[in-house]
């Protein structure tokens, strides 16, 4: 119980200068700011140790400490208001991630990891919402990374799919989605719906889901607007045997910004039930 | 005349002295790209005070608006608004935004930095340029007849494109990194 220390203490600061509609002090905003996970890339650097020392500094004015372990780290990238989880469980995977014999890292080249986008788009004149996938995928031939969409959740827009196969492979891509879309909220697909002609650039070329082929045709065809981007969260399975979500906690206090608001340990079936569900991933 | 017009001509000649970073024909190095981009987020930041104060005369708000735009990739560029309060989303292509700033009416506009949050590492993106993304924190204060009006804090999630341009320079052609500014997500995190 001990080990969880940092933890309550960061709860002990999550209670201590909420204000209502008060201006808050400049000090306090940089504070709070200098400690928020604020984009994917600041969690991925997190979660491998990678801390800059503004951060650091200022956990060790907040908790009195002289220094902040991995494991410290780790404790600060759970939502800690969250309650989907137990404390043993939450401690199994930090002791998996930090063994010094096969430590686990992430990597935001490397597969097995995804972005789940809830937009609201708008087909044929009716309003629906519905979930596209998103993977960062790196060119062999330039190392160029981009995201590009691998699938799609149903959500009852298609009332039946195209069975024609969408003319995917073009020799001259003319669109595609930055490596660092995440980081404005996928603004990026906003405007590759709006250039339908060239939309399908930004999927998954080997892709054969039905459910992407149909959406490659209707943004072709006109019938598709993305409304809305309503919210991400990035799905990691890169730790062996865990499965963890990674939502943004938009709060004024020291446990904000992207956290890990989800954790189930799973394996082998599991994990696969878990991809086709949550994800649409085979 | 000539008063109103010299911070629209001293931003313009700092833009242009800072304009490319790195000639060297290397990938762009992370301190230089920071340096740059905060630079760039400067700008935007003494332009959007020009284009909000009602005191700016047409023209000069036009222009800072023009500038403003020169600083995105192309004004296709959207800046995305929410607020933690209402989770009403809105979205406009930057010259629109700049003209929607324009029609607040305020007498005068203070844009006070509070912190850079995140500075990302750079990634080559499958077009050949580098992007990134820094975060920073803004305290927005709109006056009306010398009083505060409105007051708010905001986070900015600022994406950052480094484009390779040929600069030419004493008869040599030399091949830079040019900053730009890609899409921009406006969190407000607090307001009165």
């Amino acid at each position: 119980m001990a080990k969880l220390n940092f933890a309550y203490a960061i709860i002990f600061y999550l209670l201590f200068p909420a204000f209502l509609n008060a201006q808050p002090s400049d000090d306090w905003i940089k504070e709070n700011f200098v400690v928020e996970v604020h984009t994917v890339d600041d969690f991925i650097e997190r979660f491998n140790g990678d801390v800059d020392q503004r951060v650091r500094d200022q956990w060790f004015k907040l908790f009195d400490k002289k220094d902040i372990s991995r494991k410290d780290i780790l404790y600060s990238l759970f939502n800690l208001r969250s309650a989907d989880w137990s404390e043993a469980q939450v401690e199994t995977f930090i002791n998996q991630a930090i063994d010094r014999e096969c430590p686990a890292f992430l990597d935001f080249e490397g597969d097995e990891w995804y972005a789940k986008v809830n937009c609201k788009v708008q087909f044929q004149g009716k309003n629906y919402l519905t979930d596209l996938v998103l993977k960062v995928r790196k060119d062999p031939a330039s190392g160029g990374l981009e995201w590009v969409i691998v699938s799609m959740l149903h959500s009852g827009v298609f009332a039946e799919l195209c069975q024609e196969p969408f003319p995917y492979a073009k020799a001259n891509r003319k669109l595609f989605l930055s490596p660092m879309s995440h980081g404005a909220n996928f603004s990026s697909l906003k405007r590759a719906f709006e250039d339908e002609k060239n939309f399908s650039d930004c999927m998954e070329l080997k892709s054969r889901n039905p459910l992407l082929n149909t959406l490659a045709w209707e943004v072709y065809l006109g019938n598709m607007t993305l409304m809305r981007i309503n919210s991400i969260e990035f799905h990691f399975f890169q730790v062996p045997g865990w499965v963890f979500v990674v939502k943004q906690v938009p709060r004024e206090d020291f446990n904000t910004g992207w956290l890990i608001s989800e954790l189930y340990p799973a394996v082998g079936p599991e994990l696969a039930k878990y991809k086709l569900i949550s994800l649409n991933i085979k | 005349m000539r008063l109103r017009i010299l911070p629209i001509t001293l931003i313009c000649l700092f833009s242009w002295a800072a304009a490319y970073g790195q000639c060297d024909g290397k990938p762009p190095k992370t301190e230089e790209y920071s340096k740059q981009a905060l630079q760039k987020t400067t700008y935007l930041s003494s332009y959007i005070q020009i284009i909000c104060d009602n005191k700016s005369t047409i023209i000069k708000a036009s222009n800072a608006v023009d500038l403003a735009c020169k600083l995105f990739l192309d004004e296709d560029r959207i800046v995305q608004v929410s607020s933690s309060n209402n989770k009403a989303v809105r979205e406009y292509k930057v010259r629109h935004y700049f003209e929607h700033l324009k029609l607040l009416g305020y007498t005068k506009v203070e844009i006070v930095w509070v912190e850079v949050g995140y500075v990302s590492q750079l990634r080559k993106g499958v077009d050949g340029n580098f992007y990134g993304v820094i975060t920073i924190k803004q305290k927005f204060t709109g006056y009306k007849d010398d009083l505060p009006a409105y007051q708010d804090i905001t986070e900015k999630h600022i994406e950052v494109v480094l484009k390779q341009v040929e600069v030419a320079q004493a008869g040599n052609s030399l091949r830079c990194w040019d900053v730009l500014l890609g899409d921009i997500n406006v969190e407000e995190t607090w307001q009165n």
